[in-house]
């Protein structure tokens, strides 16, 4: 098995009163050992279809699943929506420049879609142990 | 000025070489433009295994706000979990988050029902949560 950190810092001089910073480290539960690899695609599909871009296939890992993404279009209103294929629900409507860090189930199919048809970058990782 | 989210992911042996993530993204409304400036941060203990509602319906947060959403587990027992689900016409859970893990994500749903829920594997676990959000008025009474 590996060990894999994650780290999050929250900074703002601005936001309150006093300076905001909110930092935390994870070592990832389980100590997951393997990784689909950072992955970048163009997500070209512009609503739920067959061909949206599939981010994790399900049961392709088990049971605690990380998924990393990024839109790394530089425009934040060219979004890209992540949703589960198994009732379409729409899980992150990502701007431009946005990421997010998640645990997945890891048995449910994780797609991608780009309504404005402007073919963003998506940019992701999913790390998990095979099975 | 302006508020950040920082991501370092870091592996020394999950691959043949070293693994190391690192992104930043500056919390703007949502156009990109202004600096976001209402921030909620809260630690609450989740006193029952049942289904809490951690963010509710988005006549508080509107489909068309760039909101972004923070979770940790703070158990320190490895096996108790917190399971994550978005509700609204369509609910399902997506996650779980092992004691100590965190989430960062958008929380901008095109579904006006949209909730996010929060259920405990057992009674009793505490978690920290904190919503970076726009354009929320204290609601009138209803």
């Amino acid at each position: 098995m590996a060990t894999t950190t994650a780290t999050i810092t929250i900074n703002s001089k601005d936001l309150l009163t006093d300076e905001l910073s909110l930092a935390t480290t994870a070592t990832l539960y389980n100590n997951p050992g393997y990784t689909t690899g950072l992955q970048r695609l163009k997500v070209q599909a512009t609503a739920v279809h067959s061909t949206a871009t599939v981010l994790y296939t399900a049961d392709d890992f088990a049971a605690g699943v990380y998924l990393y993404i990024k839109n790394t279009h530089a425009t934040s209103t060219e979004y890209i929506w992540v949703y589960e294929d198994t009732n379409d629900r729409v899980l992150l409507k990502m701007a431009g420049g946005d990421w997010a860090f998640m645990p997945l189930k890891g048995d449910t199919t994780i797609k991608a879609y780009a309504p404005s048809g402007s073919n963003p970058t998506v940019e992701f990782m999913v790390i998990g142990t095979d099975q | 000025m302006a508020t950040t989210a920082t991501l370092t992911l870091s592996s020394a042996d999950i691959a043949g070489d070293p693994v190391n993530v690192s992104t930043t993204a500056t919390l703007t409304k949502a156009g990109g433009v202004v600096d976001m400036d209402q921030f909620n941060y809260c630690r609450i203990n989740l006193g029952s295994a049942t289904d809490k509602v951690l963010i509710p319906a988005a006549h508080e947060y509107s489909t068309t706000n760039s909101n972004k959403l923070y979770v940790r587990n703070l158990s320190e027992t490895s096996t108790e979990y917190v399971t994550l689900k978005i509700e609204g016409s369509t609910g399902v859970s997506f996650g779980k988050l092992y004691a100590g893990q965190w989430l960062f994500m958008p929380y901008n749903q095109n579904d006006a029902a949209a909730l996010i829920e929060v259920l405990p594997s057992v009674a009793g676990i505490d978690i920290e949560y904190a919503l970076v959000h726009e354009n929320v008025d204290i609601l009138a009474d209803d």
